[in-house]
């Protein structure tokens, strides 16, 4: 193509090692640390939201430095912007219903400790 | 470039047509892969004991594995199509050799997670669990199959630069670059969804 975007690999190695850096923090997030509830929101929440917090700024990473998002035509930047956005609304647009719960196999972890008091399977 | 209508570029933007192709094509394959997730969200959150007990026989430090190579093998990519560039045809081989390498690995790695589960009756239509691993099959698996999709012109791309000249399209690496760097994407919302959101 010989669109020269100048040196970027000391770029290219700083985002290899965040990417590194961040996934050991994935795990760490994931496996060691347990939040507490703050008000309504439960620890294990704020769980999930730091691991997924985390996998959006490598992906941020990767797409602007090694997908050249940054140094391309910002154009392009709509290919990512429009379906991102479309896969926010999708996937937890449909996770807004909580708390109906038919049966021990249709419940969400917070209903399941509700039926189940003193049962502590799901987590912590 | 001349100043002449040069077709291998959209006119208005200046992007190669390839490029907008891939970008477009990235843009559809996330919304395939958007209708895993938000199964897989919703599924989650009203089977959550199900899902919880399922997901702690996935091997967690495997996949960790595996992300760690899936990166490595994203810079190796980068790193190759920045020689292809400067027309260093040595460092492109070898980088890309060691892109396919590390598909290779990857491959390698869910080869032995794979036959664990199925040793262990872990897969979909057995009575237990097979919600939960029926979302890990489809979603690891098409995850996979996008891997080994990659490696196929990426061998092709090696063979054609040990010829006269080298390789001689670096857009066309660059194109398949970005797909690399989509199925590395994928996986990193992949691994804390499947392996490791169930602290």
């Amino acid at each position: 193509m010989g669109h020269d975007h100048g040196n970027v690999i000391p770029a290219y190695m700083k985002v290899f090692f965040t990417l590194c850096a961040m996934t050991l923090l994935t795990v760490a997030a994931a496996k060691l640390v347990h939040f507490p509830d703050v008000g309504f929101v439960h620890g294990y929440v704020i769980n999930i939201t730091v691991g997924l917090a985390i996998a959006v700024f490598k992906v941020i990473c990767v797409m602007y430095i090694f997908m050249h998002l940054k140094f391309d035509n910002p154009f392009l930047r709509f290919f990512v912007y429009v379906p991102v956005f479309l896969f926010m609304v999708l996937s937890f647009g449909l996770n807004l219903e909580f708390g109906k719960a038919p049966s021990n196999q249709h419940v969400t972890r917070t209903v399941y400790q509700q039926l189940h008091p003193g049962e502590h399977k799901a987590g912590h | 470039m001349s100043a002449a209508l040069n077709l291998s570029h959209e006119p208005v933007t200046k992007i190669a047509h390839g490029k907008m192709a891939m970008w477009a094509f990235l843009a559809s394959e996330l919304m395939f892969f958007t209708g895993f997730f938000g199964t897989f969200i919703v599924l989650r959150n009203t089977n959550y004991q199900a899902f919880y007990d399922a997901s702690h026989h996935l091997s967690w430090p495997l996949a960790l594995l595996n992300t760690f190579i899936l990166i490595g093998s994203s810079l190796t990519m980068a790193l190759a199509i920045y020689n292809l560039e400067r027309k260093n045809n040595g460092m492109f081989q070898t980088y890309l050799g060691l892109t396919i390498l590390g598909a290779f690995g990857f491959l390698i790695v869910k080869y032995f997670e794979y036959s664990a589960k199925w040793a262990d009756g872990l897969f979909p239509g057995q009575e237990n669990h097979t919600l939960f691993y029926s979302f890990y099959f489809i979603m690891t698996g098409f995850h996979a199959l996008h891997v080994i999709a990659g490696m196929i012109p990426m061998a092709f791309m090696l063979m054609k630069s040990y010829t006269k000249g080298g390789y001689p399209y670096p857009v066309k690496v660059e194109t398949l670059g970005l797909y690399w760097h989509f199925v590395d994407l994928m996986w990193i919302f992949i691994f804390p969804a499947l392996y490791l959101i169930f602290p």
